[in-house]
C-alpha cells in the first residue's frame, strides 16, 4: 500500500503555516507570508513548495484541514456583503442598542462597534411569536416582496431573517425564508433558528446577521480555493477547522460560516490535548504567545473547554463589552496583550505598564531595525541575554541590541532604574499579565491553578512559559516539538464533528420528556447528516449531548452532560445530581430547596479521531551544547554566564539543570536558574518549575 | 519573588515598592475584585443582579479606605460602600469582631441612599489581625414595603431597614436576621439568593486577599495601601491644578411628576483641592425623592472622576481632595426619616449640574445632558406564581466635543439593558415596540443621542392585575445642552387602563393592567446637544436623514430644508423658508 499524505494548513494574519503528514509517520513542515489581498492564491502557492520538496502530487494527499481568520478578519475590516435584516414590528433597532452598557465606567466618550446592518437597511415584518411559541400575528409576504425587491436594488446581496422568539417556534421565519429563497434565489439568506435558535434577541441576531455578512465572501473563497485544488488533481476531502475545534466541510462553512469565526486559534489547544494524551497527561494549560497576544486554554480531562459566546471586533481589543457578541460554540479561550511586540510604557502614576499596545509586524520591537522605537517585550528578552541577536528565527533575521538599548534608555531613566532591571521588570510584567489573565480563566472553572502543566508554544511561548508558571504556582513546562507550526498540526488531530442546540426553557420537574426526545431526535439527524456528508460512516459517529442548566432566576448557566441513554423522567436524579456537584465545585455553596431548569439542549456528533505520529524525532549529529552567554537572572545573582544549546540536537533522556537557554529556528526555550530540563522519549522539553 | 516582602520588613518605607512591583501588586488587587465581580454575576438570582448588573465589588484597608473596585462597577457603589464599611467597623469595632463575622447594612445614610441596595463586608483577618475588607453593594430585587414609592411619607413605608449587624457570627448564619429578611420581601428565594452570591463573592476576595499577602510575605496591607492609595491621589491633585482657580457655578432646573425643583452647585478650585457647595430646597416630606449625603456626595466625585482623571485607577487617594457639602435637611441631604427610595430622581441631576459648571473650564471633557433611564418594573401572579422583573432601558446620551451622543444608553447606571425575550419569558407581558425615537436628540453641532419608546401589554386575558412601577424623570423641564446646544426631547408616559387613557404627571410612578387591551407606552429622553446647531456639518445631517434618526421635521433647527429639486438645502439660501427660520430665532 503505498503512502497518503495528509496536510494541516493554518492562515494566519501574517503566516501561513503547513504540516504535512504521512501514513508512514514522516511529518514536514513549511511556513510563508500570506498574501492578505487574497489568501487563497498565497496559500495554494505554498503548498505547491510544500509538496515540491518531497516531489508529491496533489492526488497522493486524502484530506487538507484548513483554518483561516477570514471570517473574523472580514467582521473586523468590515469587508462583507451589503447585508439587509428582516425583523419583527417594533425591533428596528435591536442591533444598534445592544446593550446599552457603558463597558468602561470612566469613560464619557466611548464609542461602540457599527451595527453589521445599518438601521436603512432594516426592516420590520408585522408578525409575532408570543414567549410559548404561540403565533400572535402572521407575516404579510406580500409586504416583504416589495421591501426585498428594494434592497436588491440598493445592492443587497446577503439577507439576515431574525423574529422574535423564532428559537421556540421557527414558523414564521421558516415561512418568510421559503418565500424569499423561492422568488430570490440569488440572495443569500440566514435565518435565527438556523443559525443560533437560542434565547436573548440581541445576541441571536447579532449572531444571524453576522452570518450573512460573511456568508458570499466565504462562498467566493471556497468557489475558487476548491476548484484551484480540483483542477491541480486533488481528489480528497477539503475541510476546515470550525471555532469549537473540529473539522468540517466547506459546504457546512458556506452554510454556517459564522461558526468558523476562531478557525485558526483553535489549533493550539487541540494539539495540546493530543500531545497530553500521549504523555498521559489529560489536564493541560494551552499557551500560545506571539507577536501581540498571549492565548491560553485550559484542557481538562483531554479536552478544551468550549464556550458559547464570543465577543468580535472589539473597539478595544481588550475590553470586554466593546465587540459584538457572537453566539457560537468555542473553544474557550483568553487572550491578552501580552505579545512579543508589546510596548513598554511609564504611565501617569510612575508605574512601568506593559501592552496592551504592541509594535506589531511593522515597525516591529526595536530591534528589528525597521524603524522601531518604542522599547518592547522581545527588546527586552534580548537586552537579558535570552534571545541571540545573530540567531533569530534561525539567523534569517539579524537583531540589532544597539537599538534596543536605545529604546530602554529614556523608559530606564524616566523609571530610575538600570536598562537590566528595566528589560526585567518588562519581562516579570508581562509574565504577570498573562498569569493572572490565566489565573481568573482557570479559577472561573472551579479549578486550581497548581495543578495543570503548562504546554508553550508560539514564537515568543517557549521564552516566557516557565516565569507565567512559577507565578501561577504550576508544576512543569512542556514544549513541544514542531511549536512553531502548533496550529496546523493541532489541525491534523481534529476529529470531524459539528454541534447544534436549542433553546427549550422548561423547570426540571415539569420538563416534557416527549418533546426533549423529539427535540433530541432533530438535532441529532441534522448533525448526522452534515457528518454523512463529510464522508464519515453512520456506526463511527459519536453523540454527545449536554444542557445548559441553572438555578431558575439565575441568569447564568452550567453546562452539564445529559445520559446519552434513554431521556424520560427517570434521568431527572441523575441530571440534579451532575448540577449540584459542578456549582458547589465551583462556588463553594449548595442552595437546598432551589429549583432548577434547563435552558438549551446540546448535541455534538463526532467522527474518529484523527492522529499524527509524533515519535519520529530526527536526530541532527553533534554536539547539543552550541556555547555560553550572559544573560540575566536576579535569582542566581543577576547577570552570569548560561550554557546555550541547539533544541534539534538535543535527544531524548537528556537531562540539564537550570539556567540554560535551548535555541530552535522559530523560538527559544528560558530555563530558569533552579528549574530542571528533561528532553522525554517524543522530543518534548520537560521543565520542572521550582516556585518559591 | 518577595524582593517586597524582604523591603518591608526590612524598613517599610514606600520609596521601596519600585514601579515594577508596585504595578505587579496594584493589578493583582484590582484582579481580586474582578473575580469577586464573577462570582456575584454567575450566582445571582434576579434580572436586575445578575442579567442587568446592579452591583459592584471591592476591597477595602483596615480601615474601610478604597484599595481597589470591580472594573465593571455601580459607579455610586464604589463610592459608598466604603462609607458603608466605616460605619459597620464603628459599629462593630475590630477588636469586638472574630474570623467568619459578615457585616451587613442597607442603612440609606450609611450605604448608597436606598434600602434596595445591601451592603455585605467581609472583614478579613490574618493572623489574628484584621488586615482588609472586602465587599459588595447589590440592589436587591424587593425590600417589603410599598410599590407605590412616589406616595411615601417616611422611610418606614419603604421596607426592611437593616442597620448595621451581623450577616453571619463566626461562620455561622444569624438566622433570626435571615428569617426577618425572608419574612418581609416578596419572593424571598430571589432576595436570598443574591445575598448568598454576595457572600459567596466576598468569601472568594477574602481568600484571595489572603493568598495575596501570604505569597508577598506581608503581614499589613497598610504601607502598600498608602503607597497605592497616594500615587492616586497626587494624579487628582495634578489634574486638579490643570483648572484654573476660581469658583464655577451652575443651576439645574428639573422636575419630578411637575412639581419643580431647583439645585445649584458651587465648585471651588483651590490650588490642588477642589470643594463642591450644594444648593438645593429644603427635603420633600411626601414622595421618597429625597437623596442622602452619601448618595449626593458619591454621584458628585464620580462625575468629578470621569472628568478629571478617567484613566487612573480608582481608590481613596482620587476622593481624597474632593470636598463635598450640601445643606442638611435639603433634596441632597435629607434626614431621617425622610422617604429616599427614589432617590435617583434628584440626585441624577447633580451631573449635569457640574458639567455646565465645568464646561468654560474644560471644554472638551464634559458632556452635555444624558436622558435617564426610565425603569419599568412588573410585579403580580401568574399561574400561582409571583413574579417580580425590571426593564431596563436608557435615554439618549449627551453629545460632546468627541461627537454625537450614542442613542440608548445607561446612564449614569452601570447597568445594561434587559432582553425583551428574557423579560418576557419571566413576565406575562408582552413588549410591542422597542424603538428609537426620531428627532428625539437634542440639536446641536454634536447632537444628543436619541430616545426610545417602550410599549408593554398584558399577553394573557385572566383578569390579573399587572402592577408597573413606571417612574419617569423631568417630564415639564428640559435641560438645555452645551455651548447653545439644544434640549433633548422630554420623557413621556402614557397608560391605558380599563379605557381610561393617563398622561404624563397623571401617573404617579405607578400604574395597573388588567386586560389585554391596558397597555403603557414609555418614550425615554433624548441626550441634549453640544454646541450650535447651525454648526453642524451638512455631511453628519444627510447620514442622519439617511439613517431615519432624524426626519424633515426635525431639519428646521440645523438650517437644512429638503428642496424637491435640490435635495438637503441650507434653509437661507431658500426664499420660502427664510420667514420661519426669523420666526424661530
Amino acid at each position: 500500500m503505498s503512502i497518503t499524505y495528509r496536510v494541516g494548513m493554518d492562515i494566519g494574519g501574517t503566516f501561513t503555516d503547513y504540516v504535512l503528514a504521512g501514513s508512514d509517520g514522516c511529518l514536514r513542515l513549511h511556513k510563508r507570508l500570506t498574501t492578505p489581498h487574497n489568501p487563497a492564491d498565497g496559500a495554494l502557492w505554498g503548498l505547491n513548495e510544500l509538496l515540491q520538496q518531497d516531489n508529491l502530487a496533489l492526488n497522493r494527499i486524502t484530506h487538507i484541514v484548513h483554518g483561516t481568520t477570514l471570517v473574523a478578519n472580514a467582521i473586523i475590516e468590515r469587508r462583507g456583503a451589503k447585508t439587509a435584516l428582516l425583523t419583527t414590528r417594533g425591533f428596528r433597532d435591536t442591533l444598534e442598542m445592544g446593550f446599552e452598557q457603558r463597558y468602561d465606567i470612566y469613560d464619557l466618550f466611548l464609542r461602540f462597534p457599527e451595527p453589521v446592518v445599518p438601521r436603512e437597511l432594516t426592516f420590520e415584518v408585522d408578525e409575532r411569536m408570543s414567549r410559548d411559541g404561540l403565533p400572535l400575528r402572521e407575516p404579510n409576504l406580500n409586504e416583504i416582496d416589495e421591501k426585498v425587491r428594494d434592497f436588491i436594488w440598493e445592492g443587497v446581496e446577503a439577507l439576515a431573517v431574525s423574529f422574535l422568539h423564532a428559537y421556540r417556534n421557527p414558523l414564521h421565519e421558516q415561512q418568510v425564508a421559503e418565500h424569499i429563497r423561492t422568488k430570490f434565489p440569488d440572495l443569500v439568506v440566514s435565518v435565527s433558528h438556523e443559525v443560533v435558535p437560542e434565547i436573548r434577541e440581541y445576541e441571536r441576531t447579532n449572531t444571524t446577521v453576522c452570518n450573512a455578512y460573511v456568508q458570499p465572501l466565504m462562498a467566493n473563497y471556497l468557489d475558487e480555493f476548491t476548484r484551484e485544488l480540483e483542477q491541480k488533481g486533488f481528489k480528497g476531502n477539503f475541510l476546515l477547522i470550525h471555532s469549537s475545534g473540529g473539522s468540517a466541510t466547506a459546504d457546512t462553512a458556506r452554510r454556517l460560516p459564522i461558526r468558523f469565526l476562531e478557525s485558526g486559534p483553535a489549533g493550539g489547544a487541540l494539539l495540546t490535548s493530543f500531545i497530553g494524551k500521549t504523555l498521559q497527561q489529560p489536564d493541560l494549560l494551552s499557551f500560545d504567545m506571539g507577536g501581540t497576544t498571549a492565548k491560553a486554554c485550559l484542557i481538562k480531562n483531554g479536552k478544551p473547554d468550549t464556550a458559547p459566546i464570543i465577543e468580535a471586533a472589539r473597539v478595544h481589543r481588550f475590553k470586554p463589552g466593546s465587540g459584538l457578541p457572537i453566539k457560537t460554540p468555542v473553544v474557550d479561550m483568553i487572550e491578552i496583550g501580552a505579545g512579543g511586540g508589546s510596548i513598554a510604557h511609564k504611565d501617569s502614576l510612575g508605574l512601568l505598564k506593559v501592552g496592551p499596545h504592541s509594535a506589531g509586524a511593522d515597525p516591529g520591537p526595536a530591534c528589528y531595525g525597521l524603524g522601531g522605537q518604542d522599547p518592547t517585550v522581545t527588546d527586552a528578552c534580548l537586552l537579558l541575554g535570552y534571545f541571540d541577536p545573530t540567531y533569530f528565527l534561525g539567523g534569517s533575521m539579524p537583531l540589532d541590541v544597539t537599538a534596543s538599548e536605545r529604546a530602554f534608555y529614556n523608559l530606564a531613566q524616566d523609571l530610575e532604574l538600570g536598562t537590566q532591571e528595566t528589560a526585567w521588570g518588562v519581562y516579570r510584567i508581562v509574565c504577570e499579565n498573562m498569569a493572572q489573565a490565566a489565573r481568573v480563566h482557570i479559577i472561573e472553572k472551579g479549578q486550581d491553578p497548581r495543578r495543570f502543566a503548562l504546554m508553550a508554544f508560539g514564537g515568543a511561548g517557549p521564552a516566557h512559559a516557565a516565569q507565567v508558571a512559577r507565578i501561577l504556582g504550576a508544576p512543569e513546562v512542556i514544549v513541544p516539538r514542531v511549536s512553531g507550526v502548533a496550529s496546523a498540526l493541532g489541525f491534523l488531530v481534529a476529529p470531524i464533528s459539528f454541534e447544534f442546540s436549542h433553546s427549550y426553557p422548561k423547570e426540571v420537574k415539569s420538563l416534557d420528556w416527549t418533546k426533549v426526545r423529539i427535540l433530541y431526535e432533530g438535532l441529532e439527524q441534522h448533525a448526522r447528516d452534515v457528518l454523512r456528508q463529510a464522508g464519515v460512516p453512520a456506526d463511527a459517529i459519536q453523540i454527545e449531548r449536554r444542557v445548559d442548566m441553572r438555578f431558575i432566576g439565575q441568569s447564568h448557566e452550567l453546562d452539564i452532560p445529559i445520559s446519552t441513554g434513554e431521556l424520560s423522567a427517570d434521568v431527572v436524579n441523575d441530571l440534579v445530581k451532575r448540577f449540584t456537584d459542578a456549582y458547589t465545585q465551583l462556588f463553594h455553596a449548595a442552595l437546598p430547596g432551589y429549583e432548577l431548569m434547563v435552558l438549551n439542549w446540546r448535541l455534538r456528533a463526532t467522527g474518529p479521531k484523527a492522529h499524527v505520529a509524533l515519535d519520529t524525532v530526527s536526530e541532527e549529529s553533534g554536539s547539543a551544547k552550541k556555547g555560553a552567554r550572559l544573560a540575566y537572572f536576579p535569582e542566581a545573582g543577576g547577570r552570569i554566564k548560561v550554557p546555550v544549546y541547539d533544541r534539534y540536537a538535543l535527544t531524548s533522556g537528556v537531562m540539564l539543570s537550570g539556567p540554560a537557554i535551548i535555541e530552535e529556528r522559530e523560538s527559544t526555550t528560558v530555563v530558569g536558574p533552579q528549574d530542571h530540563l528533561t528532553v522525554d522519549e517524543l522530543g518534548n522539553l520537560r521543565i520542572k518549575v521550582v516556585t518559591t | 519573588m518577595n524582593e517586597i516582602g524582604q523591603n518591608l520588613k526590612r524598613g517599610g518605607a514606600d520609596e521601596l515598592f519600585d514601579p515594577v512591583s508596585l504595578e505587579v501588586m496594584w493589578s493583582r488587587l484590582i484582579n481580586i475584585t474582578e473575580e469577586c465581580w464573577l462570582t456575584v454575576r454567575r450566582t445571582a438570582f434576579s434580572l436586575i443582579v445578575g442579567e442587568v448588573q446592579d452591583f459592584g465589588c471591592e476591597l477595602l484597608d483596615a480601615a474601610g479606605n478604597s484599595l481597589a473596585h470591580s472594573p465593571r462597577s455601580m459607579p455610586v457603589f464604589n463610592l459608598a460602600l466604603p462609607k458603608a464599611a466605616k460605619a459597620l467597623l464603628e459599629a462593630f469595632p475590630p477588636e469586638t469582631l472574630q474570623e467568619g463575622d459578615i457585616l451587613i447594612t442597607n442603612d440609606p445614610w450609611l450605604c448608597a441612599g436606598h434600602l434596595f441596595d445591601i451592603a455585605l463586608v467581609t472583614p478579613v483577618f490574618r493572623r489574628g489581625e484584621l488586615v482588609g475588607v472586602v465587599g459588595s453593594i447589590a440592589h436587591c430585587s424587593d425590600i417589603g414595603g410599598t410599590r407605590d414609592s412616589l406616595a411615601v411619607r417616611e422611610i418606614y413605608e419603604e421596607g426592611l431597614q437593616i442597620p448595621p449587624l451581623k450577616f453571619y457570627k463566626g461562620g455561622q448564619p444569624n438566622n433570626d436576621l435571615m428569617q426577618i429578611i425572608r419574612q418581609n420581601v416578596r419572593k424571598p428565594d430571589m432576595v436570598m439568593g443574591d445575598l448568598q452570591a454576595q457572600y459567596s463573592a466576598n468569601s472568594v476576595g477574602a481568600q484571595r486577599l489572603l493568598n495575596f499577602m501570604n505569597e508577598y510575605e506581608l503581614h499589613d496591607l497598610t504601607p502598600l495601601a498608602r503607597v497605592i492609595q497616594r500615587r492616586a491621589e497626587e494624579a487628582m491633585r495634578d489634574a486638579i491644578r490643570t483648572v484654573p482657580d476660581g469658583t464655577y457655578s451652575h443651576s439645574i432646573k428639573f422636575d419630578s411628576v411637575g412639581t419643580p425643583f431647583t439645585i445649584a452647585v458651587h465648585i471651588t478650585v483651590r490650588g490642588d483641592e477642589l470643594f463642591v457647595d450644594w444648593e438645593a430646597p429644603p427635603q420633600v416630606e411626601r414622595g421618597g425623592i429625597n437623596s442622602t449625603l452619601n448618595y449626593t456626595s458619591s454621584h458628585t466625585v464620580y462625575t468629578l472622576k470621569c472628568i478629571l482623571t478617567p484613566d487612573i485607577p480608582s481608590n481613596a487617594g482620587c476622593y481624597a481632595p474632593i470636598h463635598v457639602t450640601a445643606p442638611e435637611g435639603s433634596i441632597l441631604h435629607c434626614t431621617y426619616p425622610a422617604g429616599v427610595n427614589v432617590r435617583t430622581n434628584t440626585g441624577w441631576f447633580t451631573a449635569p449640574a457640574i458639567f455646565g459648571a465645568l464646561a468654560k473650564a474644560l471644554p472638551d471633557r464634559v458632556q452635555a445632558f444624558t436622558g435617564l433611564p426610565i425603569i419599568v418594573g412588573a410585579y403580580g401572579q401568574h399561574e400561582g406564581e409571583t413574579f417580580n422583573d425590571y426593564l431596563f432601558q436608557g435615554g439618549g446620551q449627551g453629545g460632546s466635543a468627541h461627537g454625537d451622543g450614542k442613542n440608548g444608553l445607561l446612564y449614569p447606571t452601570s447597568a445594561g439593558n434587559t432582553s425583551v425575550e428574557m423579560f418576557e419569558a419571566r413576565t406575562p407581558l408582552i413588549v410591542d415596540e422597542k424603538r428609537y425615537l426620531p428627532d428625539s436628540g437634542g440639536a446641536g453641532r454634536y447632537r444628543g443621542g436619541l430616545g426610545q419608546r417602550i410599549r408593554v401589554r398584558k399577553l394573557f386575558d385572566d383578569g390579573e392585575p399587572v402592577l408597573l412601577s413606571l417612574i419617569s424623570y423631568n417630564m415639564i423641564h428640559p435641560i438645555p445642552g452645551l455651548f447653545t446646544g439644544q434640549a433633548g426631547r422630554l420623557p413621556k408616559i402614557k397608560v391605558t387602563q380599563a379605557g381610561r387613557q393617563l398622561e404624563g404627571t397623571d401617573i404617579k410612578g405607578i400604574a395597573e393592567l388588567k386586560h389585554t387591551e391596558d397597555y403603557a407606552v414609555v418614550d425615554l429622553p433624548g441626550g441634549s446637544g453640544y454646541g450650535s446647531s447651525l454648526e453642524r456639518s451638512k455631511s453628519l445631517i444627510e447620514s442622519d436623514l439617511k439613517s431615519g434618526y432624524l426626519t424633515e421635521d426635525g431639519l428646521a433647527t440645523y438650517g437644512y430644508a429638503v428642496d424637491k429639486n435640490q435635495g438637503l438645502m441650507r434653509r437661507d439660501m431658500h426664499p420660502r423658508k427664510q420667514k420661519e427660520e426669523t420666526d424661530m430665532n
